[in-house]
């Protein structure tokens, strides 16, 4: 081995001290693999996609408003239902209230709004929501200021909580696990929309 | 017993998958990514997996598939990084020489950056993980000559990248 080779060999091992935390690996796995699983079991099920997406400014026309922060309460639980009170405890974003919005400008063909659990970051730029679509609930992370879809991802079965206080920090977003209320599943965003990095905290 | 000896396969190995996951990507998230895909379609299989003769070589080599998978599927744009300027501890070609490793050490992370994909896996194979050329063809389904050839291009680009001598 020539010396720059050497030199190669420790630069990469020193490099690679700055590998991120493994964090709860075992779990996230096991979460991983049951939605794989899931997502095929489902996988011919016809999904009735039902994405709604209204900017902040346009909700005011529809008469709808949103949630205070900083505040807990029940969220709208189908997607037939409204629910007048939603709120949650999270920072930094916000959640719907009022009934479904009905899209008020061009976007995606919309059959029945769907959309829960809606929240948007601080500064207005990025929302998210969950559809229930079918069996499996669905994961919309929304760029609104530049009116793209960033990521979609098909979640399991009771993987979402009925109350999952969805909130949006940074770039990442947290919900409730279904599983364990007091633990919080952590998404992240790629600025290519995918993949979604899937972790645990606490 | 068969979720517990994955776990405990994860709790020992898990660090040093990551680690490894990072010098192939270059990336933290990425890196997290690959591993919990690689580990999560470990799981249902684990009882064939942890029979094998080499338990870690076979899911290494998932990680490296789900890298290669991930960017096929995805199709990632290629960022162009910021220019390497060699440095005097750059072009020293005698470790002793070297004083500044921080700053080598970056300028060879960019290098690696700058590699193509299946160069970087191969460096990062041969160099981080000290496998033999028939070990990286096996991993990266290529001849053992394809594999070596990988390997001394990136060898190469990382020399006129980084500004350092031709080797003898």
């Amino acid at each position: 081995m020539t010396s720059f080779e050497e030199q190669l060999v420790r630069a990469l091992e020193r490099k690679s001290a700055e590998a991120p935390p493994t964090g709860q690996l075992v779990e996230a796995a096991r979460m991983r693999h049951r939605r794989r699983r899931r997502a095929l079991l489902c996988s011919g099920a016809a999904l009735a996609i039902a994405v709604v997406l209204v900017p902040a400014g346009v909700l005011a026309n529809h008469g709808l408003e949103l949630g205070p922060s900083g505040g807990t309460g029940p969220v709208a639980s189908s997607a037939t239902t409204t629910t007048p009170s939603g709120s949650h405890d999270g920072p930094g974003c916000a959640e719907l209230t009022g009934p479904l919005p009905v899209p008020a400008t061009p976007a995606p063909p919309v059959p029945d709004a769907a959309a829960q659990h809606l929240a948007i970051n601080e500064s207005g730029t990025v929302a998210a929501w969950f559809n229930e679509t079918g069996r499996l609930p669905e994961l919309v992370v929304f760029d609104l200021t530049n009116n793209e879809e960033l990521a979609r991802e098909d979640l399991g079965v009771g993987e979402v909580a009925p109350q999952p206080s969805l909130r949006i920090l940074g770039q990442a977003l947290y919900f409730r696990s279904a599983e364990d209320h007091d633990v919080w599943v952590r998404y992240a965003w790629h600025h290519d929309g995918y993949p979604l990095v899937y972790t645990i905290c606490n | 017993m068969t979720t517990d000896d994955f776990s405990a396969y994860v709790v020992a190995r898990g660090e040093s998958l990551v680690r490894f996951a990072f010098v192939l990507t270059g990336d933290q998230a990425d890196a997290q990514d690959i591993v919990q895909d690689a580990l999560s379609r470990a799981l249902p299989r684990w009882d064939r997996i942890r029979a094998m003769e080499d338990v870690d070589a076979y899911v290494r080599r998932m990680v490296v598939n789900a890298h290669v998978s991930w960017w096929r599927r995805f199709r990632r744009k290629e960022f162009s990084v910021a220019e390497v300027r060699p440095t005097a501890s750059v072009r020293a070609t005698n470790p002793a020489d070297t004083v500044v490793d921080a700053a080598f050490d970056q300028a060879v992370w960019l290098a690696c950056a700058r590699l193509g994909r299946g160069q970087r896996i191969a460096v990062v194979l041969r160099y981080y993980e000290g496998l033999s050329f028939k070990e990286i063809g096996n991993i990266m389904g290529c001849a053992e000559a394809t594999a070596r050839s990988r390997v001394f291009r990136g060898l190469a680009t990382l020399r006129d990248l980084l500004g350092a001598e031709e080797a003898p």
